[in-house]
């Protein structure tokens, strides 16, 4: 009899205990869940503000614009250092003016031209040589590029280092 | 133990206390009793074996559809990533929200109370939790009309349709992915797009690699039964009955960097509007690996906007698009020359103003008589006449033998959708002067990449590896493959890739009298190797080559002494006669980004032109 009463109570417990904990449970899943779901979202959020292009507008919006060719200092095995290249202010590249309409532009005449005075010697034009892509359906084209306006960049903060200041230039000119 | 006794002493009791006139009519109740009740086991019996004998394969069919429903586990997409981890393309779980117009009519009348007063809440909550992407008017409008089921929001995060959910549990929530591009715009045409697709209830590729790849990311989706209360979505505790799990997709990591990747695209992208190009490409290979660093078109879309981009906008013409490439193609003739060593860097040459091969007359860009140039200036300088005196010393032969050395005519087999081979005549096909254009580029078609890549092997020793832009596969449990590396073709010795890159450095020389044609490509503190190219284009009206219609080429290999990076640039007809100030642009955004030590020397001053 007190076995079995001992039995009864034991099992009771267990369950209500179960019961209870099954209710824990969820409550964590539903944390866990919640948790789950922030940091993804958080994630995302991360992951767009790490790219590039965020990147370089949230820089033009700080009035940063990209440096130009670096000029560097190369120490030499004696110590001394040597200056290539001059080192330049950056500016703001000018805002592209919006594109006119393209034949206009007068095609100069190219600086290295290796054209050949031949006549095509394929009457076939080259054209079409796409062979037929595994799946694509892009053939090519000559798209007429967007016209983007480009923000407009206000100032160069970042003022060089004056190459006097830095030791021994050897050669100032700068010229390799 | 007592019990039964007593019960028989009940019965015995009962017995006995039974009036006669009930016993003597026993017998006629017993028969009524007996017959009621053999009908009724009868009729049991013939419908049991009616049920159970003939209907019971309908009937239990029937049962099933009520109860049993099979959901699809969806499978994650893989994600894309750069070579240094960065996602470029990811996909977030989401739901799209329905609702039953008429059926929340009929529930509301059977409590009694109003429907519409039910929808304005209902409209109200959707809005509140949604926030301002939505408007509630909308929302009430359609809850309001008379379609059977109505899309109340196509895109919300699970945690919002939980919320919307708990107060509207007649709103049902269906899943639903959405691909996200954080970069927008960047490497667009190399990843292409993927999009959500209502037919297969999945995010399917469209273009480039996300299309390519598409089985890779998109896994498998897995299945389940389960049972639910008839005419709801509740599951029946304990009733799933797990089929197959789904398959994560695997995911990709590339062999872009994003940086490069970003920065290539605007130089590339400015630059053609610059000069009004009609068409732009870029790429950049690793010197030694052919890995491809960067991969620009001028014209791209952004992914995550699909509706602005035309079907042009989403190709890659930096692997589908070929041009002919001009006197970038010059390095053929000198590879060959110099391997077969029919000329040294030093050979002089005397080069007429102009030369007659076959029917055609072929001159230099700049008219002149007899000059007197070293190899060297023959490639500085970029003249015709000179490279075809040099490529008739090589022969047809050893000149197509270079040519398929370093693949052109055939696929990189890079890893992206639409890849052309470019054309190349075959030799059965030449006519008397076709070997007067091939040498300097006119005649034979090639892509950005593989322009790039003939470079590459001149950069790698002379061995050429073909480019590939996937690094490796990320298998969902985090497990990476590595692509394997396609195998190394020679091409030329080591000394003479070192030669011709050494040779090709004068073409950045700019020194008076003896200035090669790209001196605007020269970066201060580096030797830098490369080629300009221009090259006619041909004018579809005619089949002839225009006159006013220029491919303008460029391949470089940076820095010359020690190559790291090579890189391909093509424009379409820009208003400008070179490339090379962009290769200059982004040589110098290399050397900073991947802090590339300066050369120990600068190139050394050549004889181009000898009196």
């Amino acid at each position: 009899m007190g076995l079995l009463g001992m039995a009864l109570a034991a099992t009771l417990w267990l369950s209500t205990a179960a019961t209870a904990d099954s209710y824990h449970l969820q409550s964590a899943y539903k944390a866990e869940r919640n948790l789950t779901e922030r940091s993804e979202s958080l994630g995302r959020e991360v992951a767009t503000l790490e790219t590039a292009p965020e990147l370089a507008r949230r820089a033009r919006e700080l009035g940063m614009v990209p440096a130009g060719d670096a000029a560097r200092l190369v120490v030499r095995p004696d110590g001394g250092v040597v200056l290539i290249g001059q080192p330049r202010k950056a500016v703001a590249p000018a805002p592209l003016p919006v594109v006119p309409v393209l034949p206009l532009v007068p095609v100069a005449v190219p600086a290295q031209p290796s054209v050949p005075a031949l006549g095509p010697l394929q009457p076939a034009p080259l054209q079409p040589v796409n062979p037929v892509p595994p799946a694509n359906t892009v053939p090519p084209v000559n798209p007429v590029p967007p016209v983007g306006p480009v923000p407009p960049v206000t100032t160069a903060p970042a003022a060089p280092a004056s190459p006097a200041a830095i030791g021994p230039v050897a050669n100032p000119s700068g010229h390799f | 133990m007592h019990g039964p006794g007593r019960g028989r002493a009940t019965r015995k009791g009962a017995h006995r206390s039974r009036p006669r006139s009930l016993a003597r009519s026993l017998p006629s109740r017993f028969v009524l009793g007996r017959i009621v009740l053999v009908v009724a086991l009868v009729a049991a019996g013939v419908r049991l074996v009616a049920v159970q004998g003939f209907q019971a394969s309908a009937l239990a069919a029937q049962a099933a559809k009520q109860r049993t429903t099979i959901q699809t586990l969806p499978a994650q997409r893989g994600a894309i990533t750069d070579r240094n981890g960065t996602p470029l393309a990811f996909s977030v779980a989401a739901a799209a929200l329905y609702a039953q117009p008429q059926r929340i009519i009929a529930e509301q009348r059977a409590i009694h109370a109003d429907p519409d007063a039910h929808k304005q809440a209902m409209a109200h909550r959707v809005a509140q939790v949604l926030g301002p992407a939505v408007s509630e008017q909308e929302i009430l409008a359609q809850l309001r009309g008379e379609a059977t089921t109505v899309l109340l929001a196509p895109l919300v995060t699970p945690a919002q349709a939980r919320a919307i959910q708990q107060d509207f549990p007649e709103i049902s929530a269906e899943h639903r992915e959405i691909r996200q591009y954080p970069g927008g715009e960047l490497a667009a045409n190399v990843l292409g797009v993927a999009n959500w697709r209502a037919d297969e209830r999945k995010v399917r590729g469209l273009a480039g690699l996300e299309y390519y790849d598409d089985n890779m990311l998109a896994g498998q989706d897995g299945r389940r039964v389960v049972d639910t209360a008839e005419g709801s979505d509740a599951v029946i505790p304990g009733s799933e009955r797990a089929e197959r799990p789904s398959v994560p997709g695997s995911g990709l990591e590339l062999t872009l960097d994003s940086d490069l990747q970003f920065t290539v695209a605007q130089m590339l992208g400015d630059y053609a509007r610059k000069y009004h190009a009609k068409g732009a490409s870029a790429v950049v290979l690793d010197a030694h690996t052919g890995e491809v660093y960067a991969m620009a078109n001028d014209v791209t879309f952004d992914p995550n906007n699909l509706a602005a981009a035309t079907p042009e906008m989403l190709g890659n013409p930096a692997v589908s698009a070929p041009f002919e490439p001009g006197s970038v193609n010059k390095v053929l003739t000198a590879a060959a020359a110099i391997e077969s060593g029919v000329v040294t860097p030093d050979t002089p040459l005397r080069v007429p103003g102009e030369l007659k091969v076959s029917d055609r007359t072929v001159r230099d860009a700049w008219p002149h008589g007899m000059l007197n140039l070293t190899f060297t200036g023959v490639l500085a300088r970029s003249s015709n006449v000179g490279t075809l005196l040099t490529a008739q010393r090589v022969g047809a032969d050893r000149f197509v033998d270079m040519i398929n050395k370093m693949g052109l005519g055939q696929r990189t087999g890079v890893g992206l959708p639409g890849e052309s081979a470019g054309r190349v005549p075959s030799r059965d096909q030449w006519s008397g002067s076709t070997f007067a254009n091939l040498p300097i580029g006119q005649g034979l078609s090639m892509t950005v990449l593989q322009m790039a890549g003939m470079y590459q092997a001149i950069a790698n020793d002379g061995v050429r590896v073909p480019p590939r832009i996937i690094s490796a596969e990320i298998a969902p449990d985090g497990t990476r493959t590595d692509t394997p590396r396609p195998e190394g073709i020679r091409v030329v010795s080591p000394q003479t890739a070192r030669t011709v890159r050494d040779m090709l450095r004068a073409v950045m020389q700019n020194e008076p009298g003896q200035r090669g044609t790209g001196p605007e490509a020269a970066l201060d503190g580096y030797q830098v190797s490369g080629k300009t190219g221009t090259a006619q284009q041909v004018n579809p009206a005619c089949g002839c080559y225009s006159n006013s219609n220029y491919w303008i080429t460029f391949a470089g290999i940076f820095p010359a002494d020690a190559p790291r990076f090579v890189v391909g640039i093509s424009l379409d007809d820009p208003a400008v006669g070179s490339a090379a100030p962009l290769f200059h642009q982004i040589a110098s955004y290399l050397a900073g980004h991947y802090q590339i030590p300066a050369s120990p020397r600068p190139s050394p001053t050549v004889t181009l032109t000898l009196p």
